[in-house]
């Protein structure tokens, strides 16, 4: 159904429970139908995204035999660096670095995005220690890039080759949980 | 294994992969506030608010090596 017939049904719907309110003393006025109807659109959306990943996660659940010592759930790994990349995308579209300081804080906060799903997905067992140990390697490099930018900027210098090297190492770490999941599907 | 045993595994990791992306929002809300805060007064990030990020992203790292 597309959104703008959806946002229509809503819309009658709250409409007729708002008339129906009326009779209980409650009275909501067009801006609260409104944000209700808003609200309903993010719950519809959010359950259209989930259910078909659960159906898909548990078909294909029944098809991969458990492994001894515990399993690697990487769709949850792979949904987990998408998140991850999601959320970076949305720092990056929601408020654009339009200064060096805040494209080094923007890799700051980059770094531990990744450190805390990274520390998620080790405590719930879908990476093992190597895996741990490597990203924690790689998350510090990209740390260390970073800090020399934020120095390059307290100089007056250009902070950008440093944080491109922050980026390329970010990228790749991000490329290669990809892969792993592509490999163990 | 039943099909209740992979509905709760199912839940599990979504809950696990919700967690995460709750961090990573967090973090992005973080970023908007401290630039909004500062573009409300005028100014740029300064080395102390670079400073707390960086001790902050240590810190991370550094829970990750356990």
């Amino acid at each position: 159904m597309k959104r703008t017939t959806l946002a229509a049904v809503f819309g009658n719907i709250v409409s007729l429970a708002a008339v129906a309110l009326v009779h209980f003393g409650i009275e909501l006025t067009a801006e609260q139908q409104a944000e209700i109807v808003s609200a309903l659109l993010v719950i519809v959306n959010t359950v259209a995204l989930i259910v078909p990943a659960v159906i898909a996660t548990v078909n294909k659940r029944r098809e991969r035999r458990v492994r001894e010592g515990g399993f690697v759930t990487l769709s949850l790994l792979q949904g987990i660096a998408l998140a991850t990349i999601m959320g970076l995308i949305l720092t990056a579209c929601t408020v654009v670095p339009e200064t060096p300081r805040q494209a080094v804080a923007a890799s700051y906060l980059s770094i531990e995005s990744l450190a805390q799903t990274a520390e998620i997905a080790y405590r719930d067992g879908l990476i093992d220690d190597a895996r741990r140990d490597a990203v924690r390697e790689e998350l510090q490099l990209a740390l260390e890039s970073t800090a020399l930018a934020q120095q390059a900027v307290e100089a007056g210098q250009d902070p950008s080759s440093r944080l491109e090297q922050a980026h390329a190492i970010l990228s790749a770490l991000k490329n290669r949980l990809e892969i792993e999941v592509q490999r163990d599907e | 294994m039943s099909n209740a045993a992979d509905a709760l595994l199912v839940v599990t990791r979504l809950l696990s992969a919700l967690e995460a992306a709750m961090a990573v929002a967090g973090n992005a809300q973080r970023f908007r506030v401290l630039v909004s805060q500062a573009v409300a007064e005028g100014r740029d990030l300064t080395d102390a608010e670079l400073n707390e990020l960086r001790a902050d992203a240590q810190a991370a790292i550094d829970r990750l090596g356990g």
